[in-house]
């Protein structure tokens, strides 16, 4: 029995060196994100301290740099509407549509309130405070703690802040179901289309993002959610942070930094590595392209100009790769897609047919 | 420890920036990968990554000299955190900013990889989960941010022999748990 001590022993003192080497190695090679943002923000602070500025004013800056080191981005893209949902799935929010909106015929950003029906100008910009007023171009209207619901037209944006400050960038072609005061234990909104979240952080109440297809669960930072009806992939791209995917069948799903989560027309989950600026791209007006099929290039196009582009059935599964200015004009992005792809444009009135030239 | 440490710490005291970029860059990753540890929220270690330099460089003359800048800076992150975390969340459980070595995701997945170790990492895993979350933190500091019983007596506020008493405890409490396996 002494015999068998001495090599268990050794064993043990093996495995323990290789797993703390391991470690050593595996955190020498990470944690690098943010390095030299992190580094650019400390000395701007230092610097900011040693002109003598007020103490105030050092905490305002502080905070929004940690605001810009919270960027998240989570991308959800639908590429067709498959099948219903699991019942248990699609809590409440969805099946609270205030009014079914047809996404073809609006052409102004509505807001619906549970006694009102509000136009809204391009780029309205809603602020919840907590003592559930609404005030938009000065105007308050009296709200209580009720289900709002916003629709913003293809072409067109609109931004939101919510009583707790988190703020919401919505994007053309897109709706969401939101209370005017959050629940005390979670936050929770609906999203059909594409929005870009700043949540501010608190553990005790969780933002959920709930789409037709997944729900998206974080504690406190940025991300971007894009999830249209109309299209049948649903992704999730992470670009800091943590987040948690449930699908219909109750999975749970954790993100890490650089990964996209996709399902699928059967869906099946898979996760991959990849770099998320493809994704989160829209937010700084371009587009990245990665061997894009065309008809999914038109589609994101046509949401963002909120004009109407088909192409011929035999050119619609083309790849696209490379990046478009979302400032230039729709006529100006689709002469580049001309140029590098040897397309026809034919415009009428307010909508594109593109053929093989 | 390197013998540089005192002198790069002593040019910081003087106020030279470029001895604050030095720190920086060497123990950046370290703080991090320390402070995923205690809680999970990178975001959140950043930004006290962040404050805790800035305080640092401003408060230079009131610092004591060290010969060890990793365990002092490791020291005031974890301070930093619990002020952070406390301040905020008063009636957050303790539980949330403990140490613990599979708050970081990188590491679980480390001990997964399949080699021809796999079995044995599987039960220290299993092991090094049953230590309590400061047993965790000793382990940690000692053998991979390589603390020597000066740094750890001086992490926990002991003295010397208690700091290798401890060590040397929890080392063979995780041996026995291994062994069990």
């Amino acid at each position: 029995m002494a015999n068998n001590i001495l090599p268990k022993k050794r064993k043990f003192s093996n495995i323990a060196e290789h797993i703390a080497q391991l470690i050593k190695r595996t955190e020498r090679e990470q944690y690098n994100g943010d390095e030299q943002n992190v580094w650019e923000n400390i000395t701007r602070r230092i610097e900011i301290e040693q002109k003598g500025e007020f103490k105030r004013r050092i905490l305002h800056i502080a905070s929004s740099a940690a605001a810009i080191l919270l960027l998240a981005g989570i991308s959800i893209a639908y590429i067709c509407n498959k099948g219903s949902l699991n019942e248990s799935f699609t809590t409440n929010l969805a099946g609270n549509l205030l009014i079914d909106m047809n996404s073809d015929t609006l052409s102004n950003i509505l807001l619906v309130t549970a006694n009102n029906t509000i136009t809204l100008d391009n780029n309205a910009n809603l602020i919840y405070n907590s003592s559930e007023q609404l005030d938009f171009f000065g105007k308050n209207t009296k709200t209580g703690y009720e289900l709002n619901q916003i629709y913003v037209p293809k072409g067109k944006r609109a931004n939101i802040t919510f009583s707790d400050g988190s703020v919401m960038y919505i994007n053309g072609g897109t709706t969401v179901i939101y209370p005017t005061i959050f629940a005390k234990n979670k936050r929770q909104i609906y999203v059909d289309g594409e929005v870009y979240m700043e949540v501010k952080r608190d553990e005790e109440q969780t933002f959920i993002v709930q789409t037709d297809k997944l729900n998206v669960r974080v504690l406190g930072t940025s991300f971007n959610v894009c999830s249209y009806k109309d299209d049948e992939e649903t992704s999730v791209v992470l670009v800091e942070g943590k987040v948690e995917i449930e699908t219909p069948e109750h999975e749970k799903h954790i993100l890490i930094p650089n990964q996209r989560l996709s399902s699928g027309q059967d869906d099946k989950i898979s996760i991959v590595n990849l770099d998320p600026a493809l994704y989160t791209a829209w937010t700084q007006n371009y587009m990245i392209l990665d061997r894009e099929k065309l008809t999914n290039v038109l589609r994101k196009l046509s949401r963002h100009y909120g004009v109407n582009i088909q192409c011929d059935p035999d050119i619609s599964v083309e790849p696209i790769s490379g990046k478009l200015d979302l400032r230039d004009s729709i006529e100006d992005v689709l002469k580049i897609l001309r140029v590098t792809t040897s397309l026809k444009i034919e415009k009428h009135d307010n909508s594109f047919y593109l053929t093989n030239q | 420890m390197t013998p540089n440490d005192s002198n790069l710490w002593d040019s910081l005291l003087q106020g030279k920036k470029d001895a604050l970029a030095k720190i920086y860059s060497i123990h950046y990753k370290r703080l991090l990968a320390y402070g995923i540890k205690l809680h999970w929220d990178k975001e959140l270690i950043k930004d006290c990554i962040q404050d805790l330099f800035v305080k640092i460089y401003l408060n230079r003359k009131n610092l004591k000299p060290t010969t060890n800048i990793n365990a002092y800076l490791i020291k005031a992150l974890k301070n930093k955190i619990t002020d952070e975390l406390s301040a905020h969340r008063k009636t957050e459980s303790l539980d949330v900013f403990q140490f613990d070595l599979f708050k970081d995701d990188s590491l679980t997945e480390l001990f997964t990889i399949s080699d021809e170790n796999l079995i044995e990492k599987e039960k220290l895993k299993q092991s090094l989960r049953l230590l309590s979350h400061h047993q965790q933190e000793v382990l940690y500091l000692r053998f991979v941010q390589e603390f020597d019983y000066n740094d750890i007596a001086g992490f926990y506020n002991m003295n010397y022999q208690s700091a290798k008493n401890l060590t040397s405890r929890t080392l063979a409490k995780l041996r026995t748990i291994y062994f069990q396996f």
